[in-house]
């Protein structure tokens, strides 16, 4: 999933990420800003930096009526936080799972992370209805999403977990049963409700206020801190399985490590945001297109570049077809396959 | 540079789980910079062995000794910094420019903070394997002799006292052949390489092991060693052995019906 181009590098992949990774730095706190615009409330743009600037410690009390300061604080900013968190954690995660993996198609729903939150949620949203409050149903994502990598683990130990192949084969066939079972939830389940189930699954930040950061945002924190503690391990993974053990690194072990930490982080995200397609496995494509493959660089410029996708599908999602919200994993599964299309056609 | 050891195989053995061995009684010694080349026909064995030795396959029976220490015993790091191996994996590219290619050698000397002094490793690893120029360029273009160059260039900057080597003249034209050969002589290090080209196999080693079925049949100095009852029995042919400037060129024939 390279481009076949003989020309050398114009700078050193080191040099190339100070400044992507400045630029995109850049982008993603404009793009953030530019969010806070957007909305239903027409608020003037004067208001609004004033009650950011205000919340930030930049600026001085601002004067704004406060419905309008808290629309602005507590629906807007919040939602976009949370944009970036989700983003930039698929991004490092499907980073880390395709060189775990040594399949460039890997994304961070393997190993039935997608399926098991799916389940979850259906069982939340359809039998359970709001028995722990609002975090009912993010509580149920995430320990389907849990119990399901659990039980893909379970079987890779009948089936021997053995190459990366395997791994995901099984991952794969665990995720049908969970997808049926999740499926059979809906068939005995209110009709009426199924459509939240839909609008769930497709994904969103709508629900988000400032008490759904912590837990992504510290999940975030844990899994990237590891990712990139083991990024040369990663490394040498994506380089063969007898390579990586030549190198020291303890195959079967290490990749199992990886796999459960990625589906950890992933359950967690996908609790709080729904199932969102295509960041995880286009934003580490990108980051290696733009710095080579060294996951020192590409972990993190990969969750940048994620976080940025994510922030302005959320913008798209929240203005197409405004004032309502369309599922952002419609707009991440249009621009994903187009984008998708046009590396392939750079590729070629 | 880590000193060149001395390799010590026991009466070794190895077969998959639950299954009679596909390797066993191997038993042989190499002196701290003795160069083994491994032949025999196809299914002979050659690769498990290898794999014995770069800890893919830990033996089911028997020992493996670099000056001393068990092999298997070490920790998977320390391992690592003793014998590296150029293997013949093609996995997906992964768009790694040769000096991140490089690099990766560096893998199990690198700690928490980081790998001190290891950019200069990796630096006289390219200069010495003659791929400085083209660092920056992405591996997956390099020519087949090249790409072969940069493998070497990642086991040396694992500081090896070993290298082991799969094939290592595979898909190589004449040239580059010849220039592999010349290299792998100029290191300073025990190698252990299974070569299916004998003219190779005189040309690189000093010492030759002949495996048939999983079992030794010959191990000895390669001039020696690479004669034409070895050669008829291993691989069922006809060969001709005649010494050339210093090393042994072989021609080979079926033989005749009813011979």
């Amino acid at each position: 999933m390279a481009t076949a181009d003989r020309r050398p590098m114009a700078a050193s992949p080191r040099a190339r990420f100070v400044g992507l990774g400045a630029a995109t730095m850049l982008l993603l706190v404009a793009a953030m800003a530019l969010s806070l615009l957007i909305g239903p409330a027409r608020l003037p743009a004067q208001e609004i930096w004033a009650v950011a600037m205000e919340k930030l410690g930049l600026g001085a009390a601002s004067g704004v009526a406060p419905g309008r300061a808290a629309i602005v604080w507590e629906l807007r900013a919040p939602r976009t936080v949370l944009a970036a968190i989700v983003g930039a954690g698929l991004g490092m995660v499907g980073a880390a799972m395709q060189s775990a993996t040594r399949n460039p198609l890997a994304d961070p729903h393997l190993l039935g992370v997608a399926a098991g939150a799916a389940f979850g949620a259906n069982l939340a949203i359809l039998h359970v209805g709001d028995a722990f409050g609002p975090a009912t149903t993010p509580l149920f994502a995430f320990l389907g999403a849990l119990g399901a990598t659990l039980a893909v683990l379970a079987v890779a130990r009948v089936t021997g977990p053995g190459t990366a192949d395997r791994l995901i084969l099984t991952g794969v066939a665990v995720a049908f049963v969970v997808t049926a079972c999740a499926n059979m939830l809906i068939l005995f389940a209110d009709q009426r409700s199924a459509a939240n189930v839909v609008f769930w699954t497709l994904g969103g930040f709508g629900a988000s206020d400032w008490s759904t950061i912590p837990v992504p945002a510290l999940a975030l924190a844990l899994g990237g801190t590891w990712f990139l503690m083991k990024a040369r391990d990663l490394n040498a993974l994506s380089m063969g399985d007898e390579t990586a053990a030549t190198l020291g690194v303890p195959v079967e072990r290490a990749r199992l490590a990886h796999m459960v930490v990625g589906a950890f982080v992933t359950g967690v995200l996908v609790s709080v945001s729904g199932m969102i397609g295509f960041v995880g496995l286009m934003t580490p494509h990108a980051a290696r297109m733009l710095l080579g493959g060294d996951n020192r660089l590409v972990l993190p410029a990969s969750a940048l570049l994620g976080a940025l996708a994510l922030v302005l599908a959320d913008m798209a999602a929240r203005t197409v077809i405004a004032p309502d919200d369309m599922p952002i994993g419609v707009v991440t599964g249009v621009v994903g396959g187009l984008f998708f299309v046009a590396l392939l056609r750079r590729e070629r | 540079m880590a000193a060149p050891v001395r390799l010590e195989v026991e009466d070794l053995a190895w077969g998959p789980p639950g299954r009679p061995p596909v390797l066993s009684g191997v038993s042989f010694a190499l002196a701290p910079g003795a160069r083994l080349a491994v032949v025999g026909p196809n299914g002979a064995g050659k690769s498990t062995l290898l794999r014995c030795l770069y800890r893919v396959n830990r033996p089911t029976a028997g020992r493996l000794r670099l000056d001393g220490d068990d092999l298997w015993a070490l920790p998977a790091r320390q391992a690592a910094r003793r014998v590296a191996a150029v293997l013949q994996e093609t996995p997906p590219d992964f768009a790694f420019t040769v000096r991140e290619m490089v690099e990766a050698g560096r893998t199990p000397h690198a700690g928490a903070f980081g790998d001190p002094g290891g950019a200069a490793v990796v630096e006289d690893a390219m200069a010495r394997m003659e791929i400085s120029a083209f660092a920056a360029r992405r591996f997956a273009t390099l020519s087949g002799g090249e790409k072969q160059r940069a493998l070497i260039a990642r086991a040396l900057a694992q500081q090896p006292g070993l290298l082991v080597l799969d094939e290592p003249t595979n898909h190589l034209d004449i040239r580059h052949r010849l220039e592999a050969i010349e290299l792998l002589k100029g290191l300073d290090l025990t190698i252990v390489a299974t070569l299916h080209d004998l003219d190779f196999a005189a040309d690189m080693a000093d010492h030759v092991l002949a495996l048939e079925g999983g079992r030794p049949v010959a191990f000895g100095p390669a001039r020696e060693t690479l004669a034409p009852a070895l050669i008829r029995r291993s691989f069922g042919v006809e060969a001709e052995v005649t010494p050339w400037r210093g090393t042994l060129r072989f021609a080979y024939r079926l033989p005749e019906e009813g011979a």
